[in-house]
């Protein structure tokens, strides 16, 4: 006989030696094998923006892929464009489109020119109940060191609920005028005005505010060198507020700044901060007593980057703020309400490069609100390191949390002591051109300790800890451009932990198993099939009452058919199968257990959604969408139907994107829904009856805007 | 070209004491420190006993009256039991029945489904959904008379199915303190008596004309409300 264990063993040595070799006679994985698995929808071209090289470049940008695309779309800038540009402005990626529609409406960066504008845009949003009315109008006049700048925005909102329609405006403009004295200071006016109204048939008090600030004032810029410069803003004027708890009247003022230091390639340190605040005589409006009030609020936020393009690399953030808000009581005294806060973060990084890194971070933070109070302190420690074929990645971060919680009506003021604990690792393998691996693993713990604050009661939560593990393995196997296929299996647990008596009986720990696997196939030139299988089962073990002990299944399956008729004409097709059964689940004797099954929901979806293009200004698609659900019960010691539903969805609508005139858009989605819906429920195995429900509306959106 | 082959060096004994010693080192510190991810031992559950009787409708209610005011595992499982569970065809299987103003403001509110019908797999969290609402606080369930003119209740001496109608406070009562009552409703129950033993078939829920359906004191639900809250354990 044989000897199995040694020979498995050996099995194991020598697989692993081919694991940690690299295949000779190939090539060297791609530097993109890390991204293998990363979200491909995000590199979809839009707007006339590609995104090739996304994952890469935000991975060296140390910034999520989906937010660098963002700033793309956002800002309709080119990768390379607002790389260019931030380089230029020593400046951080996130930045650049905020700091060029800041510069754009600055009074220092008009220049003598004599020019005037005005942008008007409306929008009508329609929905099955609500619809949405926007309004708003943008001037800009220039003329020499003269600016006036204006801009007023109007929402209009109904809503209908139960017959009754309920509406709501918004209304705010914005009117500055300044005049350039000297390059770098700029005095002037400017009107705040905003309010709006509310009006519910189910209200009694219906709400309205109209607030409006007149102030002076002055811009100002210094350039104390070419590495520091600085603005200092400046507002003083009056103030005037009326809604439904107060009316307020009185002096207001607003100074705010921003200063930006950097010491060559060494330092770059950016600062902003500002306090504003008001001096009033404030009364509800049913009293004719008034009180001095004042409203204070501060803030302060800072940015340095420390030897940001060196092997060792620092990072510092901090913030501070600090309110003020007083307002009266019915029984006309002055209530202040105290809110503040204060954040500071700091990160050392040690990078050989992209593919080689430590980064150690710690932060703290400690916060009051009207609620209680919040202290944090936390460590994060991440790596990668790459070698060869080998990728690893892998973090940890400590957070300790303590919050004070105060008397809220019979709940007593109590401490939560929190400790929170998680870890994550990932290694990666591509294993010739073809086939890339995964190895995951995760692990946490999070532990909360509440105590009462007053004697003799008890806290209103309970401690306990919440733990989870969890290991994925997966593979993608790229047969070639047409096929690509995936597998995974994932193994987790998850632990709900009470920690007194009282509590304990409801503690359960989830066993969770989950496969996928995953297809994608281009039948020919312009016809893709994809499907993604997933099985899914969860073992809820109640450790102090096996009786509730349960297991829910979960088999799905969705496959989608895409097809590029012609380049004006798509179709897609979608069909998801997806089976539910649950039921509670017993050990027996020997250690083996048995599904007791209680109930099972099936359902169905057919979706489909054809688009044609008939020209770049317009686009019509029709969605039908077919949903099939029945699920069943015990009833009586026997399988049953307890609820059968069918439904379908037809929408049809037109995408329009149309130019009027030379200077006018009009852009948006118009289109009609109609649901039929028949949901049947049985008593004792019998159908009870139910009406058809049937709905049928317009919905959509149309944005027009017009530039002169 | 005269390639210069590159010496293959051994790291000497220093170096690999040195190693040595980081990795002793290493290994001591590791096994020094405490496991950060190993979570607390939980205190073994409340093991009061609830004593179980169901000779009769009045001691069923009995039963999930201690039942309800026990927090115990045992508790729970009592709680269950007094409901009708169909393991065999021709077993009349429990149900409950939501109040309608009730189901409609929790599927507003949670923009969820009722499930219908509620029945005995649905009931297993709701012992446990109604011990954590006021989770340090002792409980008091107390059945009363149905006050709404609601018909006598049948006599379970002449059938083996009889119709109960009550109301129904549950009081949560701290330490120090005042009492907070957290459950209220009418319900109208169905009993069935089978091989000697009587359980609840019917729980036909009716909110409190007194509380209504939104009450002013947020926690004064009817079951049919801590049922399908139930669902979101």
């Amino acid at each position: 006989m044989p000897d199995h264990r040694r020979l498995l063993a050996s099995l194991v040595l020598v697989g692993l030696g081919l694991l940690a070799c690299v295949p000779s006679g190939r090539a060297q994985a791609p530097v993109s094998a890390r991204f293998a698995f990363a979200d491909t929808s995000l590199l979809r071209d839009t707007l006339g923006l590609k995104f090739d090289r996304l994952f890469e470049t935000a991975d060296s940008l140390r910034m999520l892929p989906d937010s660098l695309r963002a700033q793309m779309i956002r800002y309709r800038l080119p990768m390379s464009r607002l790389l260019v540009m931030a380089d230029s402005m020593g400046m951080p990626v996130d930045s650049v489109g905020v700091t060029i529609a800041r510069e754009r409406f600055s009074s220092f960066a008009t220049g003598d020119l004599t020019k005037a504008s005005f942008r008007y845009t409306s929008g009508y949003n329609i929905g099955k109940t609500t619809s949405v009315w926007t309004n708003g109008g943008d001037f800009t006049l220039n003329r020499g060191k003269m600016s006036l700048r204006s801009g007023t925005n109007i929402v209009m909102d109904r809503s209908t609920a139960g017959g009754r329609v309920s509406q709501r405006k918004t209304r705010e403009s914005t009117t500055e005028a300044n005049w350039r004295r000297s390059p770098n200071l700029s005095v002037g006016g400017r009107a705040l005005i905003s309010g709006y109204d509310s009006f519910d048939p189910a209200s009694i008090t219906n709400e309205g505010e109209t607030k409006s600030e007149l102030q002076l004032s002055t811009r100002t810029r210094q350039q104390m060198s070419r590495q520091m410069s600085s603005e200092l803003n400046m507002f003083a004027g009056t103030l005037n507020l009326k809604n439904v708890s107060q009316v307020k009247q009185g002096f207001t003022g607003d100074v705010n700044g921003r200063l930006r230091v950097a010491r060559g390639q060494w330092l770059s340190h950016d600062l902003t901060g500002g306090v504003n605040g008001n001096l009033a005589r404030t009364r509800r409006p049913s009293s004719s007593v008034n009180l001095g009030t004042h409203d204070l609020a501060a803030r302060l936020q800072g940015t340095a980057q420390l030897f940001q393009a060196s092997a060792v690399s620092a990072n510092i953030n901090y913030a501070a703020r600090r309110s003020t808000v007083e307002t009266p009581t019915e029984a006309d005294t002055v209530n202040r309400l105290l809110t503040s806060g204060f954040t500071v973060d700091g990160t050392l990084r040690l990078r050989l490069d992209n593919d080689r890194f430590l980064n150690l971070s710690t932060n703290a933070g400690t916060s009051t609100t009207l609620n209680g109070s919040r202290d944090d302190v936390g460590y994060k420690a991440q790596a990668r390191w790459v070698r060869g074929v080998w990728a690893l990645d892998a973090d940890y971060s400590h957070l300790i949390r303590n919050s004070e919680f105060l008397r809220r009506g019979n709940a007593p003021a109590y401490r939560d002591d929190g400790d929170d604990n998680s870890a994550s690792g990932q290694l990666t393998r591509p294993f010739g051109r073809r086939v890339t691996t995964k190895l995951s693993g995760n692990i946490s713990l999070s532990q909360s300790r509440p105590r009462s604050l007053e004697a003799d009661q008890t806290p209103p939560t309970t401690p306990r800890d919440s733990y989870r593990q969890s290991y994925r393995a997966e593979g993608i196997y790229t047969a070639n451009e047409r096929l690509n296929t995936g597998v995974a299996l994932e193994v987790a647990l998850t632990r709900s932990i009470n920690l007194p008596a009282s509590s304990t009986s409801n503690n359960t720990d989830t066993r969770s198993y989950r496969g996928e696997w995953r297809w994608s196939y281009r039948l020919m030139r312009g016809l893709t099939a994809s499907q993604t299988n997933t099985i899914v089962s969860d073992y809820q073990f109640y450790p102090f009452a096996p009786e509730r002990n349960s297991l829910s299944l979960d088999y799905n399956a969705v496959t989608n058919l895409n097809a590029v008729l012609t380049p004006r004409l798509t179709v897609e097709l979608s069909h998801n199968a997806r089976q539910q059964p649950f039921g509670d689940w017993r050990v027996l004797d020997d250690g083996s257990g048995v599904l007791l099954p209680a109930n099972e929901s099936t359902n169905y979806t057919l979706r489909s959604r054809v688009t044609w293009s008939p020209s770049p200004a317009l686009s019509l698609f029709l969605t039908p969408e077919y949903q099939a659900s029945d699920r069943t019960g015990t009833v009586n010691g026997e399988e049953a139907p307890t609820r059968t539903s069918r439904r379908l969805n037809f929408t049809g609508a037109a995408n329009i994107n149309v130019p009027v005139g030379k200077r006018g858009d009009l852009t948006g989605t118009v289109g009609r829904t109609f649901t039929s819906d028949r949901t049947t429920t049985y008593s004792q195995g019998l159908p009870q009856a139910s009406p058809l429900a049937e709905q049928d509306f317009w919905n959509g959106s149309l944005q027009f805007s017009w530039e002169l | 070209m005269n390639w210069k082959p590159i010496p293959r060096r051994h790291p000497s004994r220093a170096t690999r004491s040195r190693a040595g010693g980081v990795l002793v080192l290493l290994a001591l510190l590791v096994g020094a420190c405490t496991n950060p991810f190993k979570p607390a031992d939980p205190e073994p559950p409340d093991s009061t006993q609830v004593p179980e009787k169901w000779g009769s409708p009045e001691e069923v209610l009995e039963t999930v009256a201690l039942a309800l005011a026990s927090r115990s595992t045992n508790g729970a499982t009592a709680y269950l039991r007094a409901f009708a569970d169909s393991t065999v065809p021709g077993d009349k299987a429990y149900r409950s029945f939501y109040d309608g103003g009730v189901k409609a403001s929790w599927q507003a509110v949670t923009a969820q489904t009722a499930p219908e019908p509620w029945d005995i797999q649905q009931e297993r969290n709701v012992h446990s959904t109604i011990s954590a609402i006021r989770s340090t606080y002792n409980y008091a369930w107390a059945w009363g008379r149905d006050d709404t003119g609601s018909p006598l209740d049948d006599d379970p001496a002449l059938s083996d199915t009889v119709v109960y109608h009550r109301k129904y406070t549950l009081l949560a009562v701290p330490d120090v303190g005042t009492p907070e009552i957290i459950a209220i409703g009418y319900v109208d129950m169905a009993f069935q008596k089978k091989d000697g033993r009587w359980s609840i078939y019917r729980w036909v829920d009716r909110v409190d004309p007194a509380v209504g359906v939104n009450p002013a004191a947020t926690d004064q639900r009817t079951m049919s409300w801590w049922r399908l809250e139930s669902l979101t354990l």
